[in-house]
């Protein structure tokens, strides 16, 4: 039993993958939670798809350099982030189907970056699916900064994004700033997809930001119990996705989504 | 520094709890309010009636000071609107999502937030105020209840409690009855008058006319223009209702007085919203 899980900790590769699949998890789980409740949840696969070009082109322009890559998709989730938010605040008409044209066009852009590049099909696949047995130590580091920063912002501002999102007409007559913590979030949101990335790759991201939350809603009956169950089910996914990796041989990205599926599943006849 | 943006401390208690004067709104060029006047005492209750666009929900925004007039003079106890801790808005109840996970006791102390400042906790106190709120509102029972299981008049006197458990001395409501049964309807508009007796001044939006001549010793019958103001009984004559509904309000004479058998509109209140 011991040796189940000592055995994989022996690999240095395995435990950053342990950590950042966890930490990414939770921080993910944390932001989804304000993301399904505000009905967003189309607006953060559009992110997790329009950051693959800013990646591709820090990919295609750094050849080699795996931080640097990280920071282009940073950088480029944020501005998509502000673009979004800028669209849904104007956009009365279609503002669905402006997310969905920017960022499936978005997407091509990445891809078609990406395929200018020599053995293409293997750096695509790390893109759509995540790498993260190839996590660095400093990208482990950056991974931990970023989603705690994430986290460390949610609870100093706990109590105004809760009304903002409970009754956003209220929060105004309050005068809180309505939009900047629109814009908040989603830059919030923009950080962490960019962490999920490393971990699970562009086509399930979105599993991260929806899935865990989705659980926590099922079994709390108060938002810091929606958040905290959240944010223990996306642990439970990043640890146990990566043991199931480690000894079924599927890849890491896609096992640590299945477990997260699988506890939604659990949850759903115990929902409250 | 004054991290309070009530004005409650410079209030001029010898000012109208709220007052209104020559009010004109124009939404994208087109006048939604206009020569509205009226002034409103501490403990006074008004209750604004009229047809779906008749301005009621502008009229209340602008008092809420989410929405800038035109022309016209709003003040709250002599001050301007907007950074008014001490003023109560419920707006019609669709505003809110209601999915979220809280308890009621949780949206009750949402009140205490604007009190408590950015960045600092809640402290015991503010529970205490918002435990007092519930018990005014006669909801101490459901304190735990999540509010995805809450009736529709529940719901309504959850928000007044958040209103109260702000420390509000005015309350704006827009439709709060919409979509109550008839018990809950007249229990809450008594609630509305207890408060009032308590010294709270109440503004209310109201569709169902019947229980406004009940409730209500004052009455603004609006149609863009105010088209009469004054006790409901007195005031809402077939002539002023035909007036301000036209066509779309049935009337029925009785001896007992007349009956308005209801608008022929939508259950949801007005469609157009801040």
């Amino acid at each position: 039993m011991i040796s189940f899980f000592a055995e994989p900790l022996s690999l240095a590769f395995f435990v950053r993958a342990l950590l950042a699949a966890m930490v990414a998890s939770a921080a993910c789980a944390v932001m989804g939670t304000f993301v399904v409740l505000r009905g967003l949840t189309f607006l953060g696969d559009a992110l997790a798809h329009a950051i693959l070009p800013g990646v591709a082109l820090g990919y295609v322009l750094h050849r080699g350099q795996r931080s640097a890559v990280f920071y282009w998709g940073l950088g480029t989730a944020v501005i998509t982030a502000l673009a979004i938010g800028a669209v849904g605040k104007r956009g009365r008409l279609g503002e669905d189907a402006a997310i969905g044209i920017v960022f499936a066009g978005m997407f091509a852009l990445g891809i078609a970056l990406i395929s200018t590049t020599r053995g293409y099909a293997v750096d695509l696949v790390h893109f759509l699916f995540g790498n993260v047995l190839a996590v660095s130590p400093q990208d482990l580091w950056l991974i931990f900064g970023l989603c705690g920063g994430v986290v460390l912002a949610v609870l100093a501002l706990w109590k105004e994004l809760a009304i903002a999102t409970f009754d956003p007409l209220f929060a105004r007559t309050l005068r809180l700033p309505v939009d900047a913590l629109r814009y908040l979030i989603l830059v919030l949101t923009a950080v962490t997809v960019v962490t999920a990335l490393r971990v699970v790759g562009v086509a399930l991201a979105l599993a991260m930001l929806v899935t865990p939350p989705a659980t926590g809603y099922l079994l709390a009956k108060r938002l810091a119990g929606m958040v905290a169950i959240a944010a223990g089910a996306g642990v439970l996914s990043g640890f146990w996705g990566l043991y199931l990796s480690y000894y079924v041989g599927i890849a890491p990205g896609a096992a640590v989504v299945l477990v997260a599926t699988g506890l939604f599943l659990l949850a759903l006849p115990f929902r409250r | 520094m004054r991290t309070k943006t009530c004005w409650e401390d410079l209030h001029r208690e010898d000012e109208p709890a709220v007052e209104v004067r020559d009010l004109a709104v124009y939404r994208n060029d087109q006048l939604v309010l206009e020569g509205v006047s009226f002034a409103l005492q501490r403990g006074e209750a008004l209750a604004v009636v009229g047809p779906n666009g008749a301005g009621k929900t502008t009229l209340l925004s602008v008092i809420a000071g989410l929405i800038r007039p035109s022309s016209g003079k709003v003040r709250i106890f002599g001050h301007p609107p907007g950074h008014h801790l001490c003023l109560g808005y419920l707006p019609q109840r669709s505003e809110a999502e209601w999915n979220f996970p809280a308890i009621v006791l949780d949206v009750v102390l949402m009140g205490r937030v604007g009190r408590a400042g950015p960045l600092r906790r809640l402290t015991s106190g503010d529970l205490h105020k918002a435990e007092e709120a519930l018990h005014r509102v006669g909801l101490a029972h459901l304190a735990r209840r999540p509010i995805r299981n809450l009736s529709g008049g529940e719901q309504q006197r959850m928000l007044l409690a958040r209103a109260l458990a702000q420390e509000a001395r005015i309350l704006l409501l827009d439709e709060p009855l919409a979509g109550l049964d008839a018990p809950a309807q007249n229990g809450f508009l008594s609630l509305l008058r207890e408060l009032a007796g308590q010294g709270l001044t109440v503004l209310v939006a109201l569709h169902e006319l019947d229980l406004v001549a009940q409730h209500f010793s004052r009455a603004l019958l609006l149609r863009t223009r105010p088209i009469a103001l004054g006790d409901p009984r007195q005031i809402l004559t077939p002539q002023a209702l035909r007036t301000a509904y036209g066509t779309a309000l049935h009337l029925l004479a009785s001896d007992q007085g007349l009956f308005a058998l209801g608008e022929t509109c939508c259950p949801k209140g007005e469609p157009g919203r801040p």
